[in-house]
């Protein structure tokens, strides 16, 4: 199966590939898996005060298309409220890297990793604000 | 429809006698093989061809034991789809995925062989606890605890296909 040439470039020169700070309350991390082919996906995101994506970093082990839709993924949500991100459809990140039929699930894999992420990051700022009030 | 069991004329079952299912096999082949339906119509010799496809994929899908459990919880109306399969698995596990495969680049970026090698001991480990908690789920009729252990074993055998890949590539490379 050819992958395109959107696929490649994501794959050799993948943008975002790193950690953050998990304990961070202003980082968000979504970890997300597709079993069937045994690709498993982290995304994290670093989320300001204003609920804009300020960074993006991603580590993903899996076959070349779900690192391609994840690594879009990482340049598509910084600079983008939290609301945004959210909009971001398994359809888009499929469309821009070509993705066929057999793949779509990877840029499924990658959209709930983008809302995992921000699941995350809101229980974080929920406890986090509990904490404050019971001070 | 009939199923890959009742082709190859087994119990259906997770537990399967191996030696059973060789030998059933083996007999099947050989009866719809083509060579023995060559002077035969046109119709018949093209009926023997498509059973012996249907065996060949039913031996194929019932002789590896994932294979065979996540056959057998299709049939039970459990699809194991290409994503959503991940809510079967336990919580941590996917961590401990991130985290095997984190160790697995570190060691191999060293070039570290002895710890490849220990992350693989580790993984066939897991992957034998696996198939027994695989096996006894389905004597339970638990199908969900059954599902998530299809989804660990699918993990473990694609990290295991990874770290040969990866030691073939190192042997080749010294040897080649």
């Amino acid at each position: 199966m050819a992958y395109s040439d959107k696929v490649i470039d994501h794959y050799e020169n993948p943008r975002n590939v790193g950690t953050l700070d998990k304990d961070d309350p202003s980082v968000g991390t979504g970890l997300v898996g597709a079993p069937a082919c045994g690709d498993v996906m982290r995304l994290q995101l670093k989320i300001n005060a204003e609920g804009i994506i300020e960074d993006a970093k991603f580590k993903t082990f899996g076959c070349g298309s779900a690192i391609a839709s994840s690594s879009l993924v990482t340049e598509w949500v910084k600079g983008k409220t939290v609301e945004e991100a959210l909009k971001i459809s398994n359809q888009a990140i499929a469309e821009e890297l070509a993705l066929p039929p057999v793949k779509i699930h990877c840029s499924v894999l990658a959209e709930d990793a983008i809302k995992a992420a921000i699941a995350d990051y809101r229980r974080k700022q929920e406890q986090l604000q509990q904490k404050q009030q019971g001070k | 429809m009939t199923d890959h069991f009742e082709i190859l004329g087994i119990p259906r079952g997770f537990r399967v006698d191996e030696r059973a299912l060789e030998t059933r096999y083996r007999e099947l082949s050989r009866l719809f093989h083509p060579d023995r339906h060559a002077g035969r119509s046109a119709a018949d010799r093209r009926a023997a061809l498509e059973k012996m496809v249907q065996i060949n994929e039913a031996y194929r899908t019932l002789r590896e034991p994932v294979r065979r459990a996540a056959y057998l919880l299709s049939l039970r109306g459990l699809e194991l789809g290409e994503t959503d399969g991940s809510k079967f698995l336990p919580p941590d596990f996917l961590m401990e995925v991130m985290e095997r495969r984190e160790a697995f680049e570190e060691a191999r970026s060293r070039g570290d062989r002895e710890r490849v090698q220990a992350l693989a001991q580790q993984a066939r480990r897991e992957r034998d606890e696996a198939l027994e908690a695989l096996a006894s789920a389905f004597d339970r009729d638990d199908d969900k605890e059954a599902a998530s252990q299809v989804s660990k074993l699918r993990y473990l055998d694609r990290f295991l296909a990874d770290i040969r890949a990866w030691e073939d590539r190192v042997f080749e490379e010294e040897n080649g």
